[in-house]
C-alpha cells in the first residue's frame, strides 16, 4: 500500500467516525432514588453500563444513535424505570443507544436488552439481566443474580447467594463464591471457578461443563450433559458421595476407584464411591460426553 | 391421523374382555383397577384425536401479541412428578398405540401366565414361587413405561403449541438470533434422536429416559424464551 493510499484510508476512517458521532445525540438526566430501590433498564441495541455509587440518585448519560427517539425515565415510589424509546420506523435491532447509568449501590437492577452489551459493576442488590445476543458482564456482591442470554456470553464475578444463568450458545463463566448455582446451556460451555457451593445444577446438551472449587461439605451437585464433557476439579479432602454414569462416554477418576461397565455387552460405565465422610452428594450423567474427576 | 388408518389397534373393549373374562377375580387388585384407569385416560385422550381441533384451539388461546406465560413448565412439571417417566418424540397417535400395545401385551401375557400357571405348578417346572411378586414387578414396569409415554405426550403438546407461537412470530426475531436458535434446536433434535435410538436398543433404561426428558425440557425452555423475547421486539 502506498503512503498516499494509506493517508486516504485514515482520512476516510476519521470522516466516518466523525459522521457517526455527529449522528448521535447526548442525553443526561439525574433523578433521586431510594438507597435500596429498584432500577429497571430497557434498551434493545447498543450498550448498557450500570455502576453502583454511594449517592441516592440515579444518573443516566446516554448517546442516542440511529433509530432512537428518546430515553424515558419514570420514577414511581422505589422504582426508577429507564427505557430507550425507538422511532416509529425502527425495527429495534438496527437501533443504537449507549447508556451509562449510576445507581445507589444497594439497588436491585433489572435490565432487558436484545443485542446491547451489558456491564454491571459495584451493585449489592439483586441483579437480573436478560439479553438475546449481547454479552453480559457482572461484577457484584448480590444475594440473587439471574442472567439470561441466547448467543451472548455471560461472565459473573463476585459473591452471590443464588446465581441462575441460562444461555443457548453463549459461554457462561462464573468466578468467586456462590451458595446456590443453576447454570444451563445448549451448546455453550459452562465454566465455574467457584467456592462455597452448597447446591448446584449444571446442564448442557453439547456444551462442556467445568467446575473447579471448594464445595460445602454437604453440597449437592448435579451435572448433566448429552454429548458435552464434564470435568470436576475438587480437593481430595472434599466429602461427598459420587454417582457417575455415562451411556457411551468414558470416565476418568483421579479421586477414587475406576469406573465399571454397567453391562457386559453395552458401552455404559458407572461409578459410585465416597470421598471423605461422604456427606455431600455429587451426581453426574451424560449420554456420550466424557467425565473427568480431577484432584485440585 | 384418523382412527380408521390404524386397523391393528386393539379396541378398549377387547382389552377389557381380556382383562376381565379369564381372570374372573383372580387378578390382583392393582391389576384389575389400574388398567381401567389407563383405559379411561386413553378414552379421554382419544376424544382429542377424534377432534383434532384440540391443538388448534390450544394454540388459538395464545394471545396474538405472544405474551405467553413466562414459564409454562410449572404447569407441566407437577404432572411429571406424579408420574415417574419421561418422553420421546412420537406423534400423539403413536403414543396411544404404544400404550395400547403395552396394555394389550401385558394383559395377554398375564392371561397366558394365569392360564398355564396351574399346569406349570403341577409339573414343577413353572415359577411356583410368589407369582404375585413377579406380577407386581411386571406391572410396575409396564405402568412406568406407559407413564413415560403419557408424560412424553405432555411435552409434545407443550412443544407443539410453542412451535406454533414461535413460527407465527419468526419474522419478528432478528435473522442472526433465528439462525442461532435454529442451529441449537438442531443440536437438541440430534440429541433426542440419539437418545431415542439408544432407548430403542435398551427399552426402559431409566438413565436414558431421564436424559431424554432433560432434552425435551431444554427444547421447551428454548422455545419459551424465543416466544417471550420475540413478543418484546
Amino acid at each position: 500500500m502506498t503512503p498516499r493510499r494509506h493517508t486516504y484510508l485514515i482520512a476516510a476512517g476519521l470522516l466516518l467516525t466523525a459522521a457517526a458521532a455527529a449522528a448521535e445525540s447526548k442525553f443526561e438526566r439525574t433523578v433521586s432514588a431510594e438507597p435500596d430501590g429498584i432500577v429497571t433498564v430497557d434498551n434493545i441495541s447498543g450498550s448498557v453500563t450500570v455502576t453502583g455509587w454511594s449517592r441516592n440518585e440515579v444518573e443516566v448519560i446516554g448517546w442516542l444513535g440511529k433509530g432512537v427517539e428518546e430515553v424515558d425515565i419514570d420514577t414511581s415510589g422505589r422504582v426508577v424505570d429507564i427505557e430507550v424509546e425507538l422511532g416509529g420506523r425502527s425495527r429495534g435491532w438496527d437501533s443504537n443507544a449507549r447508556l451509562e447509568i449510576r445507581v445507589p449501590e444497594g439497588s436491585d437492577v433489572d435490565i432487558e436488552v436484545v443485542s446491547a452489551e451489558v456491564e454491571v459493576e459495584g451493585v449489592t442488590g439483586d441483579v437480573i439481566v436478560e439479553s438475546v445476543s449481547g454479552s453480559i458482564e457482572v461484577e457484584s456482591r448480590s444475594r440473587v443474580l439471574e442472567l439470561e442470554s441466547v448467543s451472548g456470553s455471560i461472565e459473573a464475578e463476585g459473591e452471590f447467594g443464588r446465581l441462575d444463568a441460562e444461555s443457548v450458545s453463549g459461554r457462561v463463566r462464573v468466578r468467586g463464591t456462590a451458595e446456590e448455582v443453576d447454570l444451563s446451556s445448549v451448546s455453550g460451555e459452562l465454566e465455574l471457578r467457584v467456592d462455597g457451593i452448597e447446591r448446584a445444577e449444571l446442564s448442557t446438551t453439547s456444551g462442556g461443563i467445568e467446575l473447579d472449587g471448594a464445595i460445602d461439605p454437604r453440597a449437592e451437585i448435579e451435572a448433566e450433559s448429552h454429548s458435552g464433557s464434564i470435568e470436576l476439579q475438587l480437593s481430595p479432602s472434599a466429602s461427598a458421595r459420587f454417582r457417575v454414569s455415562t451411556h457411551s462416554g468414558r470416565i476418568s477418576n483421579e479421586l477414587g476407584p475406576p469406573a465399571k461397565r454397567t453391562s457386559r455387552y453395552g458401552p455404559g460405565r458407572e461409578l459410585d464411591f465416597e470421598l471423605g465422610g461422604g456427606e455431600g452428594r455429587i451426581s453426574i450423567d451424560t449420554f456420550s460426553g466424557s467425565v473427568f474427576l480431577r484432584k485440585r | 391421523m384418523k382412527k380408521d388408518q390404524e386397523p391393528h389397534e386393539p379396541s378398549r373393549d377387547a382389552i377389557r374382555r381380556l382383562r376381565d373374562d379369564p381372570a374372573e377375580g383372580q387378578l390382583p387388585r392393582e391389576l384389575s383397577e389400574r388398567p381401567e384407569q389407563d383405559l379411561e385416560a386413553w378414552e379421554a385422550s382419544d376424544e382429542e384425536l377424534v377432534a383434532p381441533e384440540w391443538l388448534n384451539e390450544e394454540v388459538a388461546k395464545l394471545p396474538r401479541s405472544l405474551e405467553l406465560p413466562r414459564d409454562l413448565w410449572p404447569e407441566i412439571a407437577p404432572r411429571l412428578v406424579e408420574r415417574s417417566g419421561p418422553e420421546s418424540r412420537f406423534p400423539w397417535w403413536s403414543v396411544r398405540q404404544a400404550i395400547a400395545a403395552l396394555l394389550f401385551m401385558t394383559l395377554g401375557g398375564l392371561l397366558t401366565y394365569l392360564t398355564f400357571l396351574p399346569q406349570l405348578n403341577t409339573t414343577g417346572r413353572g415359577v411356583a414361587e410368589a407369582p404375585g411378586v413377579e406380577l407386581s414387578a411386571e406391572l410396575a414396569s409396564i405402568e412406568r413405561r406407559a407413564d413415560f409415554a403419557l408424560a412424553e405426550a405432555d411435552y409434545l403438546r407443550a412443544k407443539e403449541a410453542l412451535w406454533s407461537a414461535v413460527y407465527s412470530s419468526r419474522d419478528e426475531v432478528s435473522p442472526v438470533t433465528r439462525e442461532v436458535v435454529e442451529r441449537n434446536l438442531a443440536v437438541i433434535d440430534q440429541a433426542i434422536r440419539e437418545l431415542r435410538a439408544a432407548l430403542h436398543a435398551d427399552p426402559g433404561n431409566h438413565q436414558l429416559e431421564n436424559l431424554l426428558l432433560a432434552q425435551h425440557r431444554t427444547e421447551i425452555d428454548l422455545l419459551q424464551r424465543l416466544a417471550h423475547r420475540s413478543s418484546e421486539i
